[in-house]
């Protein structure tokens, strides 16, 4: 069930003053909660922030995901102060961050969902689009233009919305992100997948096996597979 | 001529440099305004040394020239300086908060807007934080660096106060220089009385009276480094407290973290030896009813001394002794402009409140000063069942404290430019 303006409020309200519990947070609250409640809407708008990453696209011949790769080897930082621009030309990509810091409790998640202004205009916004329950940190932002037109696009403004679900229970919800706790937009890492190894070992020609070593078994919840 | 060729051709590769520099990502203007006056000041150089002719008396050439060498030698490491301030390395967020309270307390009684204090806070690749002191051709500037390994640690940023100290020290406007000199000479003269025989044994063909110390030449040169010593001593001891008073225990935790145990190498004179120096800082921390961590004192030790002749053993304790006497003085002078900056003390209260969001891994809204912020997150950083059983951040504890930090600065920042009040 997605949550109301109003509900979002009372919840904004209260997890933004107190210290006790498991609330939902998100700060700095710019936007006046009594506006909030009274717009009817089911999202909050979030605002960009000032860090920005992108690839170092002369270093790499082509990104494979599954490859342990370090984050400063394959991005670039950039800080954008307020009042300053970043201009992103047609068929660009950058990754931006929220301004505000979001702390979701565990009976809740969220989408972020790119505002339907900029959207028109060719600005598309956070592909990857869940945030789990006990999400804590800035969202990062995937930013890309598909339009015609470079955008210009300024730390601070409204740039996504975030539409919160509730989640059926709370039991057992632990929540072991990574990509958490950070202000700053990040590529964040890509868990091993076993299973895809295992499917691409077996098409290994022996010769490209090496010769002394025989094939790790990866641990997993499937039953080893003999290849005939 | 072949020395004014070079000098001109010297002069036009650190422009040609500072052309460079100037395209580089400027996360605030405190940088550019530097780079921008250095320039200004080596293109006048440079019109200077062009409108020299082959008629042109050689002595002045050689005097330009040389007074271009030295300025190209002074302002080099300061382009060095504001490169590195572009690093995002840096934590760009603690520069607006620092510039504010550096405006204060450089210009207590002036309207914020109306502030001429320009700051640059950068990255050094020299481990102890150091300032560039009275530029002359940045006036109104202060440049602050952090060692590079470090200047993404917010947890550090009380030290910004030590070095603040210095730029207070050198506005004379402020009176802490005059005040302070005097009183230490004064002091300096007073201890070498009390302890005669030594320095009649120290410097045996002085041959006066004690109340011809300040009158007989010959004398007074023989006591004149232990002033040097003691002065330097003093402004050294004044930073400490400027820092301490500003930011709380947050500086106390910095500095033990910096530089604890001791900075490797032979004590200098030109610093209160290291156990001497925290006792002072000891002192003032229960004059201003600042808490001291537990076993604080016990994280350091002295530096070795140098070897040192009679005289100038002898004169080296007289400078210690006459600084410990001042330092009543110095607490004064510290909470004097401090008071008249109108920054306010960190508050228990207010650093608990912060401190009770950091539990819930969430920033504090509508925070008094940054203070308050830092003192919060080192009573989190030191906590060792902070955030313990969480498991999204229990593992990264220091990252996350950072991460977090930063963001409540820059929030608070935002609060501060939105007119945003608690």
């Amino acid at each position: 069930m997605i949550l109301k303006s109003d509900r979002l409020a009372e919840l904004l309200r209260k997890g933004n003053s107190g210290t006790d519990g498991d609330p939902l947070v998100i700060a700095p609250m710019l936007s006046e909660l009594k506006e909030l409640a009274a717009s009817g809407s089911g999202s909050v708008d979030l605002r960009l922030g000032t860090w920005f990453m992108t690839l170092r696209e002369a270093r790499m011949g082509h990104l494979e995901i599954d490859k342990p790769d370090g984050q400063t080897k394959l991005t670039k930082s950039h800080f954008v102060r307020f009042g300053a621009e970043y201009f992103l030309h047609p068929q660009s990509f950058v990754l931006g961050a929220t301004l505000e810091w979001i702390r979701v409790p565990m009976n809740l998640a969220a989408y972020v969902i790119g505002k339907s202004s900029w959207g028109r205009r060719g600005l598309i916004i956070a592909t990857a689009t869940g945030v789990h329950p006990g999400f804590k940190g800035c969202l990062t932002l995937e930013l890309s233009n598909v339009g015609e037109l470079p955008v210009a696009i300024k730390p601070g403004m409204e740039i996504c919305q975030l539409f919160f679900h509730t989640v059926d229970t709370t039991d057992n919800a632990v929540d072991k992100s990574t990509l958490g706790g950070l202000r700053r937009p990040t590529l964040g890492k890509v868990a091993e997948d076993l299973i895809a190894k295992r499917l691409a070992d077996a098409y290994k020609h022996p010769q490209q096996q090496p010769p002394s070593s025989p094939p790790a078994r990866p641990s997993s919840p499937l039953p080893p597979v003999e290849n005939s | 001529m072949v020395l004014l060729d070079n000098a001109r051709k010297r002069l036009r590769s650190v422009l040609d440099e500072i052309g460079r520099i100037s395209e580089f990502e400027f996360p605030y203007e405190g940088s550019r305004a530097a780079l921008d006056l250095i320039k200004k000041l080596f293109d006048n150089r440079l019109t200077s040394l062009n409108q020299f002719t082959t008629q042109s008396d050689q002595g002045v050439i050689r005097q330009t020239c040389v007074m271009t060498l030295q300025e190209v030698d002074v302002y080099l490491p300061l382009l060095g300086f504001i490169v590195r301030s572009t690093n995002v390395r840096n934590a760009f967020e603690i520069f607006r908060p620092l510039q504010r309270m550096a405006g204060a307390v450089l210009e207590p009684g002036t309207a914020q807007n109306s502030r001429q204090t320009e700051l640059v806070v950068s990255s050094e690749w020299m481990y102890s934080p150091f300032i560039f002191r009275a530029v002359p051709g940045l006036p109104g500037f202060v440049l602050i660096g952090l060692p590079s390994p470090e200047s993404s640690n917010p947890l550090l940023v009380p030290l910004a106060g030590h070095e603040l100290g210095h730029s207070v020290w050198v506005v004379t406007a402020l009176g802490v220089q005059t005040t302070l000199d005097r009183l230490v000479y004064d002091k300096v003269a007073e201890v070498i009385i009390n302890r005669w025989s030594e320095y009649q044994q120290a410097f045996p063909t002085i041959q006066i009276a004690p109340d011809e110390l300040h009158s007989d030449l010959a004398a007074m040169e023989t006591w004149e480094p232990a002033g040097v010593w003691a002065v330097s001593q003093v402004e050294e001891t004044f930073c400490d407290f400027l820092g301490l008073r500003l930011f709380g225990t947050s500086y106390l935790e910095a500095f033990a973290y910096l530089l604890a145990p001791v900075i490797p190498g032979e004590r200098s004179r030109f610093y209160p030896n290291t156990l001497a120096r925290i006792a002072s800082l000891v002192t003032a921390a229960n004059a201003y009813k600042v808490p001291v961590p537990p076993g604080y004192q016990g994280q350091f030790e002295d530096n070795a001394c140098p070897t040192l002749n009679r005289p100038d053993g002898f004169l080296l304790s007289v400078a210690d002794e006459a600084v410990q006497n001042v330092v009543p003085q110095i607490i004064a002078e510290a909470e004097r402009i401090v008071a008249a900056s109108g920054i306010p003390a960190s508050t228990p209260a207010q650093v608990d409140k912060i401190f009770r969001r950091f539990e819930l891994v969430v920033p504090a809204e509508g925070c008094l000063g940054l203070p308050d912020i830092l003192n919060a997150a080192w009573r989190a950083y030191r906590d060792p069942s902070f955030w313990m059983g969480n498991a999204q951040v229990e593992q990264k504890k220091d990252e996350t404290l950072k991460e977090l930090v930063l963001k409540n600065i820059e929030i608070f920042e935002i609060e501060q430019i939105l007119g945003v009040r608690p």
